[in-house]
C-alpha cells in the first residue's frame, strides 16, 4: 500500500512538472532504455542523445499514462524506440556501428565460442530484428508489451521475433521461441 | 535460447555511463526549452541571430538619428522581484515548472498552520515521506492528507538526533544535520490506523543529503532528521494538491 502511494504521488508530481519526481521515475528505466537505444543505433553517443530526447518528450506526454504507473516502463521504452527510429532517419548518412559497442571487457578466452558467434549473428541482424529479440528476450517483456516497444501489432511482433530467432538458429521451432 | 540471447545482449551492450543520469537531470531542470529537436534548435538559433541583427541595425539607425537615450550603466532601474510566497501550487503541466521558490537560508525556518480547517478535519495525518535529487539541491518531502500544520526546520552541527520519547541517540550518515518538526501531525490517525507505512529510514546517498530518518512520532509531534555531508543552507515551503512540506538542502 505504501509503495503504491509513493509511486502514485511521484507520478503525480512528475505530471505536475516536478523534475525531481520525474527523475526518480526514470532512474530505474535508464539502463534498459540506454541498452535498447544502443541496440537500435549502435553508437554510444547517439544512444545517450536518444534517451535524453525521449525522456524530455516522455515528460511532456506523461498524461498519456492516465496515472497508470504500471505502464510506465513499456511506454517509456516505446518512446525511446521511436526516438531512435527518428534519429536513424535524421542521421541517414551515418553508418550503423554496432560492432564498435564495447563489451564487458572480458578476454576472448572467457567467453564461450558459441556466445561470440551469437553476438556476431545478432550484430548482423537488421535493427528491427535486433529490437525484437532485445525486447522479448533481454527485457523479458510479454509479447504485447514487446509489440508496443517495437511499434507493431502483436501478430507482427510474434513473426518478427520468430524470424529473427530463426536467423540465429535455423530450424528452431516456434514453440522454442514464443513461450507465452 | 532465451538465456543465450540475453547473455549475448549483455556482451553487446553495456550499462549507461553514470554521467547520463546527471546530464538528463540537468536538462530536466532546464525545462521545456530543451524539447526542441536539432532541426528546430538550428531554426531557433537562426531566428535569434536574425532578431539580433535587426536589433543592431535598428539601434544604429536610432543612434544615427540622435533620438535614443543611452541606458544607465548597470542596466538601469532594477526590476522589482516578487517576494516568494510560502504557498506554491504545483504547476499544471511540465511546461510550467515552479520558479518562484523561496531563497535558501542558513538559519532556522518555520511556517505552516495558517490554513487549518475546522475540526474534525483539523488533524492532518502523514501519508508519505520521500526524497528526491535535483540540480542544485536535494529535496525532502512530507505529504499530508490535510493542510500542513505548524512546522520548524532547524539546522544543527551534527548528524545525531535524540528520539522522542525514548531519548535514544540516532547517528545518521553525514557530519551535520537538519531537524524537521511538525506539530499536530502523525503517521497514525486518531483511530490508531497507520496512515504512513513507508520506510522510516531513507538512505539516498545524494551529494548532500545522505540519510533521512524518522526521529519521533509521539503525541502528534512528528519529526525527522536529515544527515548531511556538510552544513548547507536550506529552504522550506508548502505545496498543495496534495498538501506537502518541502525542505530543500542546497548542494554544490
Amino acid at each position: 500500500m505504501a509503495l503504491v502511494m509513493t509511486v502514485d504521488t511521484t507520478l503525480r508530481d512528475a505530471m505536475a512538472g516536478d523534475p525531481a519526481a520525474f527523475d526518480v521515475l526514470l532512474a530505474p528505466l535508464l539502463d534498459p532504455a540506454y541498452r535498447l537505444a544502443a541496440v537500435l543505433l549502435g553508437d554510444r553517443t547517439e544512444a545517450e542523445d536518444a534517451v535524453q530526447e525521449a525522456a524530455l518528450k516522455a515528460w511532456s506526454r506523461l498524461r498519456q499514462l492516465r496515472g497508470d504507473r504500471s505502464r510506465l516502463r513499456t511506454w517509456f521504452l516505446s518512446v525511446v524506440a521511436n526516438e531512435c527510429k527518428m534519429s536513424r532517419r535524421r542521421s541517414w548518412w551515418s553508418v550503423i556501428r554496432l560492432p564498435e559497442l564495447g563489451g564487458s571487457g572480458r578476454s576472448a578466452e572467457d567467453v564461450a565460442l558459441r556466445g561470440i558467434d551469437l553476438q556476431r549473428a545478432i550484430r548482423k541482424l537488421p535493427p528491427q530484428d535486433r529490437v525484437a529479440l532485445f525486447s522479448y528476450f533481454y527485457l523479458d517483456l510479454p509479447l504485447e508489451e514487446a509489440a508496443s516497444v517495437m511499434g507493431v501489432p502483436v501478430g507482427t511482433a510474434k513473426s518478427r521475433i520468430y524470424r529473427a530467432a530463426r536467423r540465429l538458429r535455423p530450424g528452431v521451432a516456434l514453440e522454442e521461441v514464443i513461450d507465452r | 535460447m532465451r538465456d543465450e540471447i540475453r547473455r549475448a545482449f549483455d556482451e553487446i551492450t553495456e550499462a549507461p555511463h553514470p554521467a547520463l543520469r546527471s546530464a538528463l537531470r540537468s536538462r530536466l531542470m532546464a525545462g521545456p526549452a530543451r524539447l526542441q529537436s536539432p532541426v528546430w534548435r538550428m531554426a531557433t538559433l537562426g531566428a535569434a541571430l536574425a532578431v539580433v541583427a535587426l536589433a543592431v541595425l535598428g539601434g544604429l539607425n536610432m543612434l544615427s538619428r540622435g533620438s535614443g537615450a543611452p541606458a544607465p550603466a548597470g542596466g538601469g532601474t532594477p526590476t522589482p522581484v516578487t517576494s516568494p510566497s510560502p504557498e506554491i501550487s504545483p504547476s499544471p503541466s511540465p511546461t510550467a515548472v515552479p520558479s518562484n521558490l523561496p531563497p535558501f537560508a542558513c538559519s532556522s525556518l518555520s511556517g505552516g498552520g495558517e490554513s487549518m480547517p475546522a475540526p474534525p478535519h483539523a488533524v492532518p495525518n502523514v501519508t508519505d515521506v520521500r526524497v528526491g535529487p535535483a540540480n542544485g539541491y536535494d529535496r525532502f518531502v512530507i505529504e499530508f492528507d490535510a493542510a500542513v500544520p505548524a512546522y520548524s526546520v532547524t539546522p544543527q552541527a551534527s548528524s545525531s538526533f535524540m528520539t522522542d520519547p525514548r531519548g535514544e541517540i540516532l547517528q545518521l550518515q553525514g557530519s551535520s544535520g537538519v531537524l524537521i518538526v511538525v506539530h499536530g501531525a502523525s503517521g497514525f490517525d486518531l483511530s490508531g490506523k497507520q496512515t504512513f507505512t513507508g520506510s522510516q529510514d531513507l538512505t539516498p546517498g545524494y551529494p548532500v543529503l545522505k540519510e533521512a530518518r524518522q526521529v519521533s512520532d509521539f503525541e502528534r509531534v512528528f519529526s525527522w532528521g536529515l544527515g548531511l555531508s556538510s552544513p548547507n543552507c536550506i529552504r522550506a515551503f508548502t505545496l498543495t494538491g496534495p498538501d506537502r512540506l518541502v525542505v530543500d538542502v542546497q548542494s554544490p
